[in-house]
């Protein structure tokens, strides 16, 4: 078993004996690249954590033996047994709040919600225990937990099964909360949430699972950086999980019509990158935001204000364009369903009348 | 079954215990009267033999979980009184450096993961510790406190089921002081005695009068071994009553005068004094020493406590106290593997 | 045997001074710990201060109308208590 360390993010304190804390990874073994998908992409990092850090475990309703509700944990019962992946009752209050205590005791719980929308069933444990403990108790105790549940629409699920729900989080201080939009984020965010001391919840979109992606192995990513996925001079798009894919989308049909986009992944939602946004916002001076959540007080609003209060608001030359889903629960239909997100269309047709503004 | 009237040194431990958490309520009401602690105080003020009976059964390195009506609770696992004081006084020198206040006082050092603000909250993190101790094979047991309020929560009810199912190292003390704000334990359940409700979760459940520490002792006693064997979780209703009302805005307006004080006639510290005069175990001058022992410690508390510097009021110190940093040493939080 | 304030309580989070109303003993009397010995008005409510300590009243000096801000004395009662807490002033410099 490898003592993975690098200075940039140090161990906190001393492991187990023989055990790695999940750490980045320098030199050792190089991060071969393999594609997966990025369901594959978290079974492995969770199968990679749960190997080399006996602290770690995971637990939620159905990941064991039916290997959970999207097929994410699919083996991982067979491979490390029922105490450390551990099949729970329908109790969300329970599993958060056991996470929260499980942690505070030293261990790396990653619970998993079934679906993101059942982030309500747990609220108290997630926003006034999980979040404050380390505050309140004066930095007498931490809360390493890592929540993990899908999100978002797509599938048909309606209302209370297709929420992303970040915003609600972002504004709890004292969470730390990630939208890997790519297998190798899904990886690499993973790993620093685990390793992160902080209360961390990872919303990974449903519709990602069966995206296919390069992962290197032992991948990280660190917390708080985004990620500038392509660059041109007509505008910034600023694009959070699923619509970061759309948005590159959009961006070769823009480039066919010679307009060339800047698209930034946040990655993480808080602490949020903002240097990096700002940057890429001043350069080309138009950004279009583009979020799935309903827009009203949406995450990405929270960006916006980032902008105009900063000196890159002088830098502006149109006003700031949000792209978000509608104000509405979402419906059932899949017209209704597309209808009520924006699509590659949408993005395309935003970005293309920012870059023509004056 | 060790009777604790009987041994000098465990009797004079019990009461000094007790009358040191009953002389810090009190002080806590003259000083929060005083306009010298901010916020409220939820005062446990004739509870104190739960607490203590409950916290002898233990292991100092056992855990406990408490509520906001926690002070004795951390009195009797140990905590430091200074620095308890010092907190509700919203001194840098207390548990919490003055920001968590009374509700949030832990003391993760000698086992006491903290009081919680939310009733029903610490219930599923004491289950979540006993998964962990469970995980780990240390051996340790944890107490979870509630009240009669909280066996209403659904976090109560999540979480004794998981702990059943799971069959964790958890002991469930329920201290049923009759009232949860101002409703009536008797308006709030249609069963007469709370420890019925281990049945429906597949457990035990015991109601044991909670103002005689002895009888707390044993119960828990059992309880706590059961626990440390593997045998899973235990229901112990400890009955008791608070003298003051639930906080300080309280006007008593749902109990009457002659209520309060006919339990005040029924002090289980004065209960246990006589216990142990008629064990012949102290002599009245120890039992008075032991009182006198309570009212020094507690005075020596305030007087350090307060001539403490308050709480900086620094905006950059606030902020970055709200994210725990990545290289923490061990030493200021647990460690699960030594 | 020591002369123990009564002092004005708080009874809310935000009360910050009370009006004196009337004293429900007179000096002489001997009081209980816990039992009501004045009424005071707060936030339009009318409260009772009960007593802190067991003892004699030896002096009330507060008058109906008197608006006292919490933690101002109202009367003295002298404690036969010797092993409660006292009063605490000693103690807060």
């Amino acid at each position: 078993m490898t003592t993975i360390e690098t200075s940039e993010n140090p161990t906190d304190g001393p492991g187990p004996a023989g055990s790695a804390v999940a750490a980045p990874i320098s030199g050792g073994e190089a991060g071969e690249a393999r594609e997966l998908t990025y369901a594959e992409s978290v079974r492995e990092t969770l199968a990679d954590l749960l190997e080399t850090d006996e602290r770690v475990f995971i637990m939620g309703e159905d990941i064991g033996v039916y290997g959970g509700a999207f097929g994410v944990t699919t083996g991982l019962l067979e491979r490390f047994g029922r105490e450390r992946v551990r099949d729970t009752p329908i109790s969300e209050i329970a599993i958060v709040g056991a996470g929260v205590g499980a942690a505070i005791c030293g261990l790396r719980p990653v619970v998993e919600l079934q679906f993101s929308d059942f982030v309500t069933c747990a609220m108290d444990q997630i926003v006034n225990q999980a979040a404050k403990i380390h505050f309140m108790l004066g930095g007498a105790a931490q809360v390493p937990m890592v929540i993990r549940a899908p999100a978002g629409s797509g599938t048909g699920a309606a209302g209370q099964h297709s929420q992303s729900p970040e915003a609600w989080f972002a504004h709890v201080p004292g969470l730390k909360v990630v939208m890997p939009a790519t297998p190798a984020d899904a990886a690499g965010l993973l790993r620093a949430a685990v390793a992160d001391p902080n209360p961390v919840i990872v919303f990974e979109h449903k519709l990602l699972y069966k995206q296919k992606g390069e992962v290197p192995r032992n991948h990280f990513v660190p917390l708080g950086k985004a990620d500038v996925r392509r660059r041109g001079q007509a505008l910034t798009i600023v694009a959070t999980s699923v619509m970061v894919g759309k948005s590159l989308a959009a961006a070769d049909e823009l480039a066919a019509e010679g307009i060339e986009v800047t698209v930034v992944d946040p990655r993480t939602i808080t602490p949020l990158d903002d240097a990096t946004i700002l940057a890429e916002v001043a350069a080309t001076g138009r950004a279009l935001l583009v979020q799935e959540a309903p827009r009203t007080a949406g995450f990405v609003a929270e960006i916006a204000a980032r902008i105009t209060e900063s000196d890159t608001f002088h830098a502006l030359k149109a006003p700031i364009v949000r792209l978000c889903g509608l104000d509405a629960p979402m419906a059932y239909a899949p017209e209704l369903e597309k209808a009520s997100v924006p699509q590659v269309p949408d993005i395309v047709a935003a970005a293309r009348q920012l870059a023509k503004g004056a | 079954m060790r009777d604790l009237a009987k041994e000098p040194d465990v009797a004079r431990h019990a009461l000094e215990t007790m009358w040191t958490a009953r002389r810090f309520e009190e002080a806590v009401d003259q000083l929060f009267a005083r306009g010298l602690m901010h916020g409220t105080m939820h005062l446990s003020i004739g509870q104190e033999a739960s607490a203590t009976g409950t916290c002898m059964a233990l292991e100092p390195d056992d855990l406990i979980t408490s509520t906001h009506r926690g002070h004795s609770h951390c009195v009797a696992k140990g905590a430091d009184l200074t620095r308890m004081m010092a907190e509700l006084l919203a001194k840098d020198t207390g548990y919490c450096r003055g920001r968590g206040g009374s509700m949030h006082i832990a003391d993760v050092a000698t086992g006491n993961l903290g009081a919680n603000g939310i009733v029903g909250g610490g219930i599923p993190i004491a289950v979540g510790a006993a998964l962990a101790q469970k995980l780990t094979g240390s051996g340790k047991v944890v107490v979870s406190f509630f009240g009669d309020g909280a066996a209403n929560e659904g976090a109560f009810h999540e979480a004794a089921n998981l702990a059943a199912v799971w069959q964790l190292p958890v002991v469930f003390v329920c201290e049923n002081n009759h009232y949860g704000m101002s409703m009536a334990a008797d308006e709030a359940f249609a069963i007469e005695n709370i420890s019925t409700r281990a049945a429906a979760y597949g457990f035990p459940g015991v109601t044991v009068d909670g103002n005689d520490v002895q009888e707390v002792y044993e119960m828990v006693s059992t309880a706590v071994e059961r626990a440390r064997a593997g045998r899973g979780p235990t229901l112990v209703e400890n009955v008791t009553y608070r003298w003051k009302g639930h906080s300080k805005s309280d006007k008593n307006l749902y109990r009457t005068r002659e209520e309060i004080a006919a339990w005040q006639d029924r002090d289980p510290i004065v209960r246990f004094e006589e216990a142990v005069r008629a064990a012949g175990s102290l002599s009245d001058e120890e039992i008075q020493a032991a009182r006198k022992a309570a009212t020094d410690a507690l005075r020596d508390a305030i007087r350090t406590a307060n001539a403490a510097p308050p709480a900086p009021a620094d905006r950059d110190l606030l902020l970055d106290a709200v994210y725990a940093a990545e290289n923490r040493t061990a030493r200021d939080r647990m460690e699960v593997y030594a | 045997m020591p002369e123990v304030p009564i002092r004005m309580p708080k009874m809310s989070m935000t009360m910050e001074e009370g009006e004196f109303n009337n004293w429900l003993i007179s000096v002489g009397d001997t009081v209980t710990k816990g039992q009501p010995v004045a009424i005071v008005m707060t936030d339009k409510v009318e409260m009772e201060v009960e007593s802190e300590v067991e003892g004699k009243v030896t002096r009330l000096t507060a008058q109906e109308g008197d608006v006292i801000p919490v933690g101002g004395e109202l009367g003295f009662v002298e404690s036969n208590e010797d092993e409660g807490l006292g009063d605490l002033s000693d103690l807060l410099g």
